[in-house]
C-alpha cells in the first residue's frame, strides 16, 4: 500500500520515513507500505499548513490525515494526526486503511490502480495519450513498460502473472519518457493483449466506470481470440455480442454466464475498442434466454465434446 | 435416433480447406483431389470434388465436414452442399489479388448461412500478406451491414481451426435465441 506526506517539513519527513522503516522492520503491519507520490497513496499525511490541498486530496477515498499542532485550524471532520507524529498514532493509522482495505466496502471500492490503468489503456485507442510512455511496476515481478504511441507494451513475464494478479492489491503507475522503454532489449507485444487482460481483472469490479450497463452494446469487430488469452465463455460472450445486447443483465440471462464473466468480456471488449453502444433495437430478447435450452444448444454441446473443445458451465 | 449435421468450409484454391478438416477429421476424412492444372496457384493437387471429413457423436449421429471446390465453376455444387448446413466457414487467402472481392463472392453464393449469421472468416496468410488488414474486413462487412467473426489464422494450426469451429458453434448457440424470439 501507498503512504505520501504533503507539505510536511523536511525533519517531519525524515521522522515518519524511519517510523515507517520500524513499523515495516518488526512486522507491525501487514501490508507492504511504500512511500509514493500522493496521486497513488492509499494514506496521505498532510501539513496543516497546506489544508488548503485537503478537498483534492479527499477525492478518490484516500485517507487523509492532517498533521496538526494544537494551534493549527483543522475543518470539522477531517482526520488529524497530533504533531509531532508518534510511532503509535502512525501505526494506528496505517492499521485502520488496511483494514478498511479488507473490508466489503472496501473491497467494492478497491481496485482504484486498476481502474486508473484502464482508463489509461482506454485512450490509447483515442490517440490522446498521457506522457511519452508508463512504467508498471507491482502487478508483475518484472516491470511493464507500455508505449501508447507504438500500441505495444514490453513485459518479460508471461499475461498469466497478470491474471493471477489480486485487484484489491495496490500497484504504481508512473510516466516515462519513450527512451525509457527497452526497446533495444525486450520484444514488443501488441497492446491488445493487455488491455484485454486489464479489462478482464477488473470484471471482479463491476463493469468500468465510463460503461453504461443498461446500454444496448454490440461488438464492432471479434477479439482476436488466437492472441488474447480467454476463456471459452468469451466466445459464447462475442457470440451473443455480435448482435445488439439490452445491456449487461440481458447478457447474463442470453448468455446463462455469470456476472463477473459479462463484467469481464465487456471491459476487455471495452478497452480493446471492439465494443460500442448500438442505437439499433436489440434483436435478442431478453425472453429468449428462458427458451434457449432447446435442442440446438444440447446438440452445440455435443458438438464441442465430439471435437474435443472445451467447454464452462451455463 | 442418430442425426446427420454438417459444417461446410470453403474458399478459394489453396486457402487451406482440406488441411482445416484435416486437421479436425484426422484419418476420418476422404480427400478427391488431382493435379492442379491452374498454373496461378502454387500447388501440386487441387480439390476436384469435394473434401469430407467426419467425426462421430456420442449419441451415435455425425458431424459431417465438407470443404467445397475453390472454383466459381463450382458454385452450383457449394448451394448443394450448404442445403441444410449447421454453418460455414470462408477460408480467404490473403496473398490473392483481392482477397475482399474473393470473400464477397462466397458470401453471395452462401446468403441463407449469411443472413442466419452462422459464417465464420478466416483468413490466411496474414503473416506475409498484411493487407486487408483486419480493419479493412470489418469495414467490409459494416458496408454489407454484416457482423461477422473474422480472424487471421494459420489453418496448420489445429488450435486456430478449433478455435473457428467454436466460434462458429457459438454463432450457432446465439443464433438459436434468435430464432426463438422470432419465432
Amino acid at each position: 500500500m501507498g503512504l505520501a506526506e504533503v507539505g510536511l517539513s523536511e525533519a517531519d519527513g525524515r521522522r515518519l520515513r524511519a517510523m515507517l522503516m520500524m513499523a515495516l522492520a518488526d512486522g507491525s503491519l501487514r501490508a507492504r507500505w511504500r512511500l509514493v507520490d500522493a496521486s497513488h497513496a492509499r494514506v496521505v499525511i498532510l501539513d496543516a499548513a497546506k489544508i488548503d490541498r485537503l478537498p483534492r486530496l479527499n477525492q478518490d477515498n484516500r485517507i487523509v490525515a492532517v498533521l496538526a499542532g494544537t494551534a493549527d485550524s483543522v475543518p470539522a471532520g477531517a482526520r488529524t494526526l497530533d504533531w509531532p507524529i508518534r510511532a503509535e498514532a502512525l501505526l494506528a493509522l496505517l492499521r485502520d486503511a488496511e483494514a478498511q482495505a479488507h473490508s466489503p466496502r472496501a473491497d467494492a471500492t478497491s481496485g482504484r490502480p486498476l481502474i486508473r490503468l484502464a482508463e489509461l489503456l482506454r485512450r490509447t485507442n483515442l490517440h490522446a495519450t498521457h506522457g511519452d510512455a508508463w512504467l508498471v511496476t507491482g502487478m508483475t515481478r518484472a516491470p511493464m513498460y507500455i508505449a501508447p504511441q507504438r500500441k505495444q507494451f514490453f513485459c518479460t513475464e508471461s499475461l498469466r502473472t497478470l491474471h493471477r494478479f489480486d485487484v484489491r492489491n495496490d500497484f504504481e503507475i508512473a510516466p516515462i519518457p519513450a527512451t525509457a522503454l527497452p526497446i533495444a532489449n525486450e520484444r514488443p507485444k501488441p497492446i491488445a493483449m493487455l488491455q484485454w487482460s486489464i479489462g478482464l481483472l477488473t470484471g471482479t469490479l463491476g463493469p468500468l466506470p465510463w460503461i453504461d450497463a443498461s446500454a444496448t452494446l454490440q461488438l464492432q469487430r471479434f477479439p482476436e481470440f488466437q492472441i488474447l488469452h480467454h476463456e471459452p465463455a468469451h466466445r459464447r460472450l462475442a457470440a451473443a455480442f455480435s448482435r445488439p445486447v439490452a445491456g449487461i443483465d440481458a447478457a447474463i440471462e442470453i448468455t446463462k454466464l455469470d456476472r463477473h464473466a459479462v463484467c469481464s468480456f465487456v471491459n476487455g471488449a471495452e478497452l480493446c475498442g471492439y465494443l460500442r453502444t448500438s442505437d439499433q433495437p436489440p434483436s435478442v430478447a431478453r425472453s429468449a434466454a428462458r427458451t434457449t435450452g432447446g435442442s440446438k444448444r444440447s446438440l452445440v454441446q455435443l458438438l464441442r465434446r465430439a471435437l474435443g473443445i472445451e467447454t464452462t458451465d451455463g | 435416433m442418430a442425426e446427420e449435421h454438417k459444417i461446410i468450409f470453403t474458399g478459394t484454391m489453396g486457402a487451406g480447406k482440406t488441411t482445416a478438416i484435416a486437421a479436425v477429421a484426422g484419418k476420418n476424412m476422404l480427400r478427391t483431389e488431382a493435379a492442379n492444372t491452374d498454373s496461378s496457384v502454387a500447388k501440386a493437387t487441387t480439390t476436384v470434388g469435394f473434401d469430407y471429413g467426419e467425426i462421430a457423436l456420442p449419441n451415435g449421429s455425425v458431424l459431417r465436414l465438407y470443404g467445397t471446390p475453390g472454383q466459381a465453376r463450382f458454385a452450383f455444387l457449394w448451394r448443394i452442399l450448404a442445403r441444410g448446413a449447421l454453418g460455414l466457414i470462408v477460408l480467404v487467402d490473403n496473398s490473392r489479388p483481392d482477397p475482399l472481392a474473393d470473400l464477397a463472392m462466397y458470401l453471395d453464393n452462401f446468403a441463407d448461412l449469411v443472413r442466419r449469421g452462422v459464417v465464420v472468416i478466416g483468413v490466411g496468410r496474414s503473416d506475409t500478406h498484411p493487407e486487408p488488414s483486419l480493419d479493412s474486413y470489418y469495414r467490409f462487412l459494416e458496408s454489407r451491414q454484416l457482423m461477422l467473426p473474422v480472424f487471421e489464422v494459420d489453418v496448420r494450426e489445429s488450435e486456430h481451426v478449433l478455435m473457428m469451429l467454436d466460434v462458429l458453434l457459438s454463432m450457432l448457440e446465439m443464433s438459436d435465441c434468435e430464432d426463438e424470439t422470432h419465432g
